[in-house]
């Protein structure tokens, strides 16, 4: 293990922020943010080579790092945003229908982060959301009349998306940044789908609700019990470029199918990180109670899932066993 | 024979001679009401008791053991004490030995129930009296280990097959648990052999129009005896889950790919 020394971490940005100061003066501030991400990425991966630590022991190195920097600037350390050290350049995709009373803050959280884009899927708005994005800077604005149903705005956004891979958040949650750069960290770790563990909100089985159940099972069924009740259905999560490719955008619209991919095409999927979305989701008309609508849409996803499986795998899955008699034979025999 | 065997049979001795007790105490019906269905492998230290509780269902009851693979006196013992038995030299499992026992049974009522655990007649009232009241599938309202997280596969496989049925209602309830009863109504519709797959039977039950519901809990988690030793690892779980795979393959193919359910104004044409 790493020891997390941060007083070595705020004298090497000290320095770094000395140098930048004495060669390249007084810069713009997006410049002086860039020079920084750079310059916190170069000296990060330097300092911990190849022995990379837990993504709350590089946030404090890096934090220390940047309160360095940012005195030796006379900068206010907040311009730099969210120290992550990030060597690939993310996308953000949210995706909003009617969350004007978020969608702001959403947006100014994501600008703490070292993203190379953020993108906003808006469909079918009928409030302001169209008016608290469109007068920002630097926002890539995709806007629908219609309302294009659950999760296809997720693939639109992917779709437009140049990044080394992307975030997913809905505009109606406020994940703070810090806690949404463990998904981009653990990412560049060396996963292909990040998925966000939520078990630990979770209550004991007999009181989950049948989406988390359902959830559990798809990741049974397909050999990967340690995955919980994690889905794609939930947000925030990170596809890496090659999970992009490999799954295709157009997948991206039915989450727990492209998750299914995801594990049949041998992609590293993981949830190595969490963020409580359970009590910072609002309850909203329709996504609460049993036999609500979204319950219904989810579980059929689950077996469209399924159908893919099966389609792919066979009628059992991988779960080939012997012959209902030579069993019976081992186990009272 | 050598010396742990020898004491191994002395220890069985009571055992027999209680059995030799209980001779003789049940005739089975010519014209039964109730048939109790019970698969039989190597089960002589249970049998009578699980006899003698079947035996108390209903005034008009036979019962119909189906000794499969038994290398001890199972079968001779089912017989003694008057039960039907059918013998089979191969060991069949738990499901084909049901649906081999529901083809020789006569009552309007099948009662399904395992030769190797003791389940007192009151408990077995309830799930003949269910389908006497016009119920076609009585389950057992037992849903396995669930006070946990950690959730065994076979427990969330059950759980999720009835919400894809549209049945969160009978929650980890399964064919593939015993005390089950079934109509004769039932049985007919789904034909014999679906019941070798139970979870296969359970979906057609529910696509069928079939009345399934819970009636009464016996908690046979406490009642088996450890059927899962380590020494054989978890070899039932992948056939069940293949089971249930197939149950959700069978939904699939009858209410399309989506089980049946929407997709809630989804444009997927504008997918990208």
């Amino acid at each position: 293990m790493l020891k997390v020394d941060v007083t070595t971490a705020y004298t090497a940005g000290a320095q770094a922020g000395a140098e930048m100061l004495r060669w390249h003066g007084i810069m713009s501030g997006p410049l002086s943010r860039s020079r920084f991400q750079s310059s916190l990425t170069e000296w990060f991966l330097d300092y911990t080579a190849g022995n990379r630590p837990a993504y709350p022991d590089a946030l404090a190195l890096c934090s220390a790092y940047q309160k360095g920097y940012a005195v030796s600037r006379r900068e206010n350390e907040s311009i730099y945003g969210v120290p992550v050290p990030l060597a690939s350049k993310p996308s953000a995709v949210i995706t909003a229908c009617n969350e004007e009373d978020t969608l702001g803050k959403v947006i100014e959280e994501l600008e703490r982060l070292p993203l190379s884009e953020i993108i906003v899927i808006l469909n079918g708005c009928t409030d302001n959301s169209f008016s608290r994005v469109a007068w920002r800077k630097n926002i890539i604005l995709a806007n629908f009349p219609d309302r294009l149903g659950h999760d296809v705005g997720r693939s639109v956004g992917a779709a437009l998306a140049t990044g080394d891979s992307i975030l997913f958040v809905d505009g109606d949650m406020e994940v703070p940044a810090e806690e949404l750069g463990a998904f981009l960290y653990e990412q560049e770790e060396g996963a292909d789908v990040v998925l966000n563990d939520i078990s630990r909100y979770l209550p004991q089985y007999d009181r989950q609700d049948e989406v988390t159940r359902c959830k559990l099972y798809l990741n049974q069924a397909l050999g990967r019990p340690d995955l919980r009740s994690n889905s794609l259905t939930a947000v925030p999560h990170v596809l890496s470029r090659r999970a992009i490719d490999t799954i295709g955008t157009d997948m991206l619209s039915v989450p727990p199918k492209a998750q299914a991919i995801a594990m049949m095409e041998g992609l590293t999927v993981a949830a190595p990180c969490s963020a409580d979305v359970i009590s910072r989701n609002r309850l909203r008309q329709g996504n609460s109670g049993a036999g609500n609508s979204v319950l219904l849409l989810i579980l059929g996803d689950h077996l469209e899932a399924l159908n893919e499986a099966i389609r792919r795998k066979g009628a059992k899955l991988s779960w080939e066993t012997p012959s209902r008699s030579q069993l019976a034979k081992v186990r009272n025999g | 024979m050598d010396k742990r065997r020898r004491l191994r049979n002395r220890k069985r001795r009571p055992a027999r001679q209680r059995v030799k007790r209980s001779k003789a105490f049940f005739q089975c019906d010519p014209k039964p009401v109730v048939s109790v269905i019970i698969p039989v492998m190597n089960e002589q230290r249970t049998l009578a008791g699980v006899i003698r509780e079947a035996a108390g269902v209903h005034p008009k009851t036979e019962i119909i053991v189906v000794a499969n693979g038994c290398t001890d006196a199972s079968a001779r013992l089912a017989r003694r004490l008057g039960a039907i038995v059918l013998e089979y030299k191969e060991p069949l499992g738990h499901d084909v030995p049901r649906a081999v026992g529901a083809r020789h049974a006569k009552g309007d009522v099948l009662l399904f129930i395992d030769g190797d655990m003791v389940v007192p007649a009151r408990d077995l009232r309830p799930f003949a009296a269910a389908v006497l009241s016009g119920i076609d599938v009585a389950l057992n309202d037992y849903d396995g280990p669930v006070q946990s997280q950690e959730i065994h596969p076979v427990v969330s496989a059950k759980h999720t097959l009835n919400s894809f049925l549209g049945r969160p209602d009978l929650k980890g309830a399964s064919l593939t648990a015993v005390p089950h009863a079934l109509s004769r109504h039932a049985v007919l519709q789904l034909g014999y052999e679906a019941l070798e797959k139970p979870p296969l039977a359970q979906t057609a039950a529910v696509l069928g129009g079939l009345g399934i519901r819970v009636v009464h809990g016996v908690n046979v988690g406490r009642l088996n005896r450890s059927r899962i030793r380590l020494k054989q690892g978890d070899l039932l779980t992948p056939l069940v889950l293949g089971d249930h795979l197939e149950a959700a393959l069978l939904l699939m193919n009858r209410l399309g790919p989506r089980g049946g359910f929407s997709d809630l104004g989804r444009l997927r044409e504008r997918a990208r």
